[in-house]
């Protein structure tokens, strides 16, 4: 077994005060340091797993069957390491960015409760544009393609894409602006208001007209069970028909049946006359337009600027001062790169390994029927690789309180590519490739919405965000960070599949408990 | 780095070497009975693998049970330069969502406001492979499912590919009205139109029908044979029509409450735009439990040709075909009177439009 690893030096950094000249330090110097926390970097490394092998055993597929996998290379190397292939060294950090560990409160911690500590660590943190994982993440989303390939050298194409999504959302603005011009948008929301409280109303008598139908389809269902076959010369209708004998069955229970089915189309007639006034009630006009329309016409103006406070309101919050915002950023890093300006090295890290998993096999038969078949161990190459790939300005805050552990956590992870393969030998036009990967994961927010972290009696784990409230929300909304998943280009088998993007992500609640499988 | 590295160098550089080497050279010994007995374990995950059709699968489950509220600005999959027949619209996106949202808010711009989760089960993500003519397994798709889900989806659906199978129900008295309102008539001159009279004589008899994504004007699912992708509009398919469970009425509809072709049935419209959709609820809406009224099957998936997905709210083996690119799967489970819709729309909001839910706290219906 060999197994080659390489570090050159890692440094142990007491904070603050990074910046000044380095020295190393004695066991009396060491031993005055009050837990102000540490930094620390790895300069000069690489891992390479090499020819060594570590199975994973005890996993299961769904029907109980055991199998394995055998990790058969695994390696971390700096940025240009052709997979793995050259030992090329890597770098976490440096000293003045370095990764820390401390116990912090107040200013470095500004999102935490008055009187809180909680023991943070921090990834390296850069604010120029093109190593501040945001900054570089939302540029390399607009600009689609891996900047420095063949065909991708203009920074600012990333620009032009972002113009021409603000210009569709300013567009989306203007029409509604010019459609209430006259009105006024205070005007537009109080005639909203007042048409709103007969739609609810007529809401509440639909939940309750829909609530009897069910009741008395249940009925009905109960009441057809207990019918007789015959009731004199009738045979028992089909569910939801009536005997032919009406009011005047000879048995109770075929009358009690008919009498379920006439109270089910009662109320199936109320249903739909409340259905019909609910209609009616969205469709009151006010300036022309439908109190659909207009509530729709509202909703979008205030997503795009903000909920307006004036008959001619301004759009200084909302979507697209987002939007302007990034164009910002997406501006910054373009013209630095034009300007010559170059990223901070990353990492490359890669696994490969092989899955001995249970697989049935299914077909089709002559019929077109699909049969299920055997099911035998299948073998299967799987590889993960990453390539440039970086964790500037992430963090995680932990605390404890009465409640358990809380935190808060930011996730800022930018890649180059990722490359998902099946095969041993082959390229990657038949391969997974995702180029600009940006992952900016937020959860939590200390003040507002702890991340609670726990583990309930059966061995479950439970992670959970408090929900935005009536009195925190309008703070809650101004505060808590939303998140932003976005691939430039994914390409699966030498087939181009264009960017993906889920962009602006909020997790207004949410409760997680994990379960044994199977079921 | 100069002089610190150098002096701690050689104690780095063995606390490395230790760590991985340790890692790698410790001896591996059992675990006595006694001693397993003492952990709890917890399965989260399960693989699970298939072939079908020359297609390799490798599916990750993961055990939870999640509840959640999010508001998402925007989805947006399959974003790319598209120009081929069955592309039904310039859309710039196979899926293309603004202000997504699961889950909602009642009361929401009061002290009472109520968070309403959207419940997921069991989330698992999938890889299909396939072995092409020169012998190399490929990569073909990845998918992200969910055993089942239950709750309110919303958002402006600018853009669909795949899938959506809702039911839309509801009086034949609602149709007549709103084929009187579109059409000019009264009481008295409905009477003379067919649609409109054939629609007063059904009363208050329940009509439901069926709606897919369709191509906007003619309710078109496929074109040239292919499923078509990037819809803007839901409803009934071209030639398909209304349908009741009145006997009387049932053998009439088909003539008065077709879509011939021009996105009408009965007179009345029959295909609706998907941004009118604000708002549709996956699963039972009367089954909190959910086990019962969890939907079942609905995944997204992204693939670079035909792949066929299990269909894992099928109990009779059946698999899904896609197609190369981004696709959403919001299809029904069972059939006849077992089925279950993604999504039950009642006929008023088929034909006006459902408006959103709530799904912020305060005045702002979306987009906080």
């Amino acid at each position: 077994m060999t197994r080659h690893a390489r570090c050159i030096a890692l440094a142990l950094l007491a904070l603050p005060g990074l910046a000044a000249a380095m020295e190393a330090l004695d066991d009396q110097a060491l031993g005055e340091i009050s837990g102000a926390g540490v930094g620390f970097f790895l300069d000069n490394f690489y891992y390479d797993q090499g020819s060594a092998s570590a199975q994973v055993s005890g996993i299961k597929d769904s029907q109980g069957n055991a199998l394995t996998i055998d990790f058969e290379r695994a390696y971390i190397k700096g940025e240009g390491s052709q997979r793995g292939a050259l030992d090329s060294e890597a770098q976490l950090g440096t000293p003045l960015h370095p990764f820390t560990l401390k116990v912090v409160s107040g200013a470095a911690a500004p999102t935490l409760p008055s009187g809180t500590q909680a023991l943070q660590l921090k990834t390296p943190t850069w604010s120029d544009p093109l190593n501040d994982t945001h900054q570089y993440g939302l540029w390399s989303y607009y600009q689609g393609c891996l900047y420095g390939e063949s065909g991708c050298t203009a920074p600012a194409q990333a620009q032009t894409a972002i113009d021409s999504e603000l210009g569709g959302l300013e567009a989306s603005r203007d029409t509604i602006l010019a459609r209430y011009q006259s009105v006024g948008f205070l005007t537009l929301k109080s005639g909203i208001d007042q048409d709103m409280q007969l739609v609810n109303q007529r809401r509440a008598q639909v939940a309750t007209e829909t609530s009897d139908v069910q009741g008395a389809y249940g009925t009905m269902e109960t009441r057809y069970a207990a019918a007789p076959a015959w009731d004199g010369f009738y045979r028992k209708p089909a569910f939801g028909e009536k005997y032919g004998c009406g009011s005047l069955c000879l048995t109770s229970a075929a009358r009690a049946y008919n009498s379920s089915v006439n109270s089910y189309q009662t109320q199936l007639d109320e249903l739909a006359a409340a259905q019909k006034a609910l209609g009616e009630a969205w469709s009151v006009e006010r300036h022309g337009y439908s109190l659909n329309q207009r509530a729709t016409d509202f909703d979008e103006f205030s997503a795009l600027c903000g909920a307006p406070t004036a008959e001619s309101p301004t759009c200084v919050v909302g979507r697209i001062q987002k939007t302007k915002d990034n164009r910002t950023s997406v501006v910054l890093v373009a013209t630095t790169l034009q300007n010559g300006g170059t990223r901070f090295k990353g990492l490359d890290i890669g696994v490969e390994a092989t899955f001995s998993l249970p697989s049935t096999a299914y077909s089709m038969d002559g019929n077109g029927t699909i049969i299920k078949g055997a099911t035998t161990t299948r073998s299967d190459f799987f590889s993960i690789n990453l390539e440039g790939f970086t964790l500037n300005g992430a963090y995680l805050n932990l605390w404890g309180d009465s409640t358990g552990l809380q935190g808060e956590a930011s996730l800022q992870m930018y890649a180059d590519k990722l490359i998902i393969g099946g095969c041993r030998v082959c390229t990657d036009a038949n391969r997974a490739v995702a180029k600009n990967l940006y992952f900016d994961i937020n959860l939590g927010q200390a003040s507002l919405q702890p991340l609670n972290l726990s583990v309930l009696a059966g061995g479950e784990l439970r992670l959970s965000l408090p929900s935005v409230t009536w009195d925190n929300h309008q703070a809650f909304y101004q505060q808590v960070p939303k998140s932003n998943i976005s691939i430039g280009n994914l390409n699966l088998g030498g087939v181009d599949l264009g960017s993906q993007v889920v962009r602006g992500m909020r997790v207004d609640y949410l409760d997680l408990r994990t379960v044994n499988l199977p079921r | 780095m100069g002089s610190i590295c150098h002096s701690l160098k050689p104690v780095l550089t063995l606390l490395c070497g230790s760590l991985f080497v340790c890692a790698a050279q410790a001896e591996l010994r059992p675990m006595a009975d006694s001693e397993l007995a003492e952990i709890t374990g917890q399965a989260l995950v399960t693989l699970d693998g298939l072939t079908y059709g020359g297609f390799e699968y490798t599916r990750v489950n993961l055990g939870a049970d999640i509840d959640l509220l999010t508001n998402i600005d925007e989805l947006r999959l399959g974003n790319y330069s598209r120009n081929q027949p069955n592309t039904v619209s310039n859309q710039p996106a196979d899926i293309w969502i603004d202000n997504f949202a699961l889950g909602r808010v009642d009361n929401a711009n009061s002290a009472a406001a109520a968070v309403v989760p959207f419940q997921v089960r069991d989330p698992y993500l999938e890889f299909a492979f396939k072995t092409n003519g020169a012998g190399v397994r490929e990569v073909a798709g990845i998918r992200l499912g969910f055993g089942r889900a239950r709750g309110d989806l919303s958002g402006d659906i600018h853009s669909l590919t795949g899938v959506m199978q809702g039911l839309t129900t509801g009086s034949a008295s609602t149709a007549r009205d709103y084929y009187m309102q579109q059409n000019g008539l009264n009481g008295f001159t409905c009477t003379f139109n067919f649609n409109c009279l054939a629609l007063s004589l059904a009363g208050n008899s329940e009509i439901y029908s069926e709606v897919q994504l369709v191509m906007a004007g003619t309710g078109d699912t496929t074109v040239d044979g292919q499923a078509i992708n990037r819809a803007t509009h839901i409803g009934v398919p071209n030639g398909s029509s209304f349908h009741t469970d009145n006997a009387l009425l049932e053998p009439l509809l088909p003539a008065i409450a077709s879509n011939n072709g021009d996105c009408m049935a009965s007179g009345l419209s029959a295909c609706f735009p998907l941004l009118n959709y604000k708002s549709i609820f996956v699963g039972d809406r009367t089954q909190a439990d959910l086990d019962i009224g969890g939907a079942q099957g609905i995944f997204f998936s992204l693939q670079n040709q035909n792949v066929p997905w299990q269909d894992l709210a099928a109990t009779n083996n059946q698999f899904i075909a896609t197609q190369s690119g981004a696709f959403a799967n919001f299809a029904k489970t069972g059939e006849g009177a077992n089925a279950m819709y993604p999504f039950i729309v009642s006929l008023y909001e088929a034909l006006n439009g459902a408006a959103r839910v709530p799904t912020c706290v305060g005045d702002l219906s979306k987009g906080c």
